[in-house]
């Protein structure tokens, strides 16, 4: 499995203030206001704990995994690689689609 | 007798014109009906949109010339384009992604980015729906560039078959979509990097890649 830089490179250091799962998609609200939206599949893991850091993002096609600083993670199955995330800041702009 | 053998001399000859033809110009609807984000307009047309979004893997160009059938073609026959283009909202899901012919005339990629650059133009200025943009151009884009860029096909260029178009090819840079960095043929990184993909220089410059080293050389 790979990093996805382009990801990484996004939300690295970000903090998790709320973490929301449920069926079909995943809603990770960060400290400074931005927002991680994730259509899925399926998760086999558990949520990931307020205050984590993200350090990476790994993803082999429809597998996402995202890695903590606190070795917290947790393993998505996207909806549909290349359509699936969403990342938007405190304004609501785009700073990551894919 | 003779008639037959006439026949069959023709059929052979259209397959074999038939298969140094890139195509497909249109994708198939099954494998390419066209996937976008949920984005408005007031989001592709912030500058500098499209290149935050580009994201296809060498990977996934692999798997969209497999699905279509292609197992070996030239550099400039094809790109691995977007039919709802990234301007629009596209996205990269292999659902939006088709081997698009560079060198089939008059239709090709290049009167296509003409549609994408209308289209957006457009919706950023407040004269056609963002999702109707959309569903035009993936429903139909050569009909679309009817409707919205000229009711008359672009002039063709003719090809021999076979040879490289030398005006295109000679506009051709390779983009390092990773880096934003484009390199023109000839150079050490043209056509080399892990992510990048063929385009013109205007489509280029236009998307907001820059020459590698100042220069592209």
């Amino acid at each position: 499995m790979g990093l996805n830089r382009k990801l990484t490179n996004v939300v690295k250091d970000r903090v998790v203030q709320n973490f929301q799962l449920n069926a079909s998609e995943v809603l990770i609200s960060f400290a400074d206001g931005s927002t991680m939206k994730v259509k899925i599949v399926e998760s086999n893991s558990p949520r990931l704990p307020q205050g984590a850091r993200i350090r990476q993002i790994s993803q082999d096609q429809a597998k996402l995994v995202i890695e903590c600083e606190d070795n917290s993670a947790i393993e998505l199955t996207l909806a549909d690689p290349g359509s699936s995330v969403a990342v938007r800041d405190k304004t609501y702009q785009v700073e990551y689609l894919g | 007798m003779y008639i037959l053998r006439a026949f069959a001399f023709l059929l052979f000859l259209a397959q074999v014109v038939l298969a140094d033809q890139p195509t497909p110009i249109l994708p198939d609807p099954k494998l390419t009906p066209g996937d976008a984000f949920d984005v408005t307009a007031q989001d592709v047309c912030v500058p500098g949109y499209a290149r935050k979004v580009r994201d296809v893997p060498q990977e996934l160009k692999r798997q969209v010339y497999a699905e279509y059938g292609i197992t070996e073609h030239h550099p400039g026959d094809y790109e691995v384009d977007h039919l709802i283009s990234l301007e629009l909202g596209g996205s990269n899901s292999i659902k939006n992604l088709w081997p698009e012919s560079r060198r089939t005339s008059p239709w090709n990629a290049y009167v296509k980015d003409k549609l994408e650059d209308k289209l957006h133009e457009l919706v950023c200025d407040g004269e056609l729906d963002l999702k109707m943009a959309q569903r035009e151009i993936a429903a139909n884009w050569i009909e679309a560039y009817k409707k919205y860029v000229s009711a008359n096909p672009p002039v063709p260029k003719p090809t021999p078959l076979g040879v490289p178009e030398a005006a295109d090819t000679a506009d051709q840079v390779w983009v390092n979509t990773r880096s934003g960095k484009y390199w023109r043929p000839g150079s050490r990184y043209y056509g080399m990097t892990k992510q990048g993909e063929y385009m013109s220089e205007k489509e280029a410059v236009q998307k907001g890649y820059r020459p590698a080293n100042g220069t592209g050389e």
